[in-house]
């Protein structure tokens, strides 16, 4: 990655995009867990057994979405302006001033809200886990130490404690869950036809805080513009406590379906490269 | 395991936040059965940071306490019960 950036330097960015096959190439021939993962759910998602060439075409679209990940941080008014839907509902909540969740995946690339938060004066911060950040970040860090402000790092008693006051100030707060920690609480869902588990945090969030869910997912057109899209998410929140394991339940399985049917609008742009449904030798 | 023990090395004021952390929580453990002096996060009661939040939550409501995220003596005052309610009972409002 560091290397990425120097010859970002030196070569200028857009003459970048012709090394993201060999890139992809290098990752199909020396990665082959990754390789073997990525068959596993581009064989579910295109529901026939995928062959080499749609592996590399996976790979290919990570390392573009890598590439645009940088973009969007580094050079934002390079990048093509992104396609919208479902704004609306998102900009509704914004003018309430409390904050919301907005729940994502592992998907395109998230930091595509970033060019719209430039039109909208938004504040996101990403919660996510330090140990996860992986080596994109790590650059980024290094090239801006004002990004670091941008994440609050999970794993603190009083991390929730930080989360609820940048909500009160009217903050957005982005949230992969799509991943579930090795530790942590869980609940298992259906996802492109078995079971998964994902992490119950998002929703025990959203309970604990009151602010509303949205979903969003951004993915690469052909033109190399990003399509932002906003769902709402329409499970209400419960008013009993005892009620809330049922809400958890039910919101994950809402957000695995919605997490299905991005898969199935940009099959190639799901990015969990290990062994999802946990069932490879 | 041992649950005669520790609602007697309680003091009343624990018990009480602790009936309320199990409600809040919606532990599956009796106020009785939370060793004062157990760690809250991790091992002991296993609570994680919603947890946190919730019990911030309930200390503003219930004795106007407010915790915050920049208090330096956030991993004393999350340490356990004890340490939690020695914390609430310093800072508690006179209304509370």
């Amino acid at each position: 990655m560091g290397l990425a950036i120097w010859l970002a330097k030196r070569l200028g960015w857009r003459r970048l995009q012709f090394l993201l096959w060999p890139i992809a190439v290098y990752f199909f021939v020396c990665h082959a867990a990754a390789r073997r993962a990525s068959r596993v759910y581009l064989s579910r998602i295109l529901r026939k057994r995928a062959g080499h060439r749609q592996v590399v075409r996976h790979f290919h679209t990570f390392a573009q979405a890598v590439l645009d990940r940088l973009f969007f941080l580094m050079a934002p008014q390079t990048m093509p302006a992104v396609r919208c839907s479902g704004r609306d509902a998102f900009l509704r909540i914004m003018e309430q001033g409390q904050g919301c969740l907005l729940l994502g995946a592992h998907i395109g690339s998230f930091e595509a809200l970033r060019a719209l938060g430039r039109d909208h004066a938004i504040t996101l911060k990403m919660l996510m886990y330090r140990s996860n950040l992986g080596g994109a970040t790590q650059v980024l860090e290094a090239l801006d130490p004002s990004y670091q402000n941008t994440i609050i790092p999970i794993g603190q008693p009083e991390t929730m404690l930080q989360v609820a006051e940048s909500l009160q100030q009217g903050h957005v707060i982005g949230i992969l869950g799509d991943r579930s920690p090795d530790t942590g609480r869980t609940v298992t869902v259906p996802f492109l036809g078995k079971d998964i588990f994902l992490p119950e945090g998002p929703y025990r969030l959203a309970l604990a805080t009151g602010v509303p869910i949205l979903l969003l997912c951004a993915t690469r057109g052909r033109d190399g513009a990003y399509e932002v899209r906003f769902e709402p998410f329409n499970v209400p929140y419960p008013t009993s406590r005892k009620d809330r394991p049922q809400f958890v339940q039910d919101a994950a399985e809402r957000y695995a379906r919605w997490m299905q049917e991005q898969c199935a609008k940009a099959p190639f742009s799901w990015f969990n490269f290990y062994d999802y449904w946990k069932e490879l030798p | 395991m041992n649950t005669t023990s520790s609602s007697a090395s309680q003091t009343p004021f624990e018990h009480e936040v602790a009936e309320r952390l199990v409600e809040a929580l919606q532990l599956e453990v009796t106020a009785d059965e939370i060793e004062p002096e157990a760690p809250l996060f991790g091992e002991g009661l296993g609570l994680d940071s919603i947890d946190a939040l919730e019990i911030s939550l309930l200390v503003g409501r219930d004795y106007g306490v407010t915790l915050r995220s920049d208090n330096p003596d956030n991993k004393q005052i999350f340490s356990s019960l004890r340490a939690l309610c020695q914390y609430v009972q310093a800072n508690r409002s006179s209304a509370g």
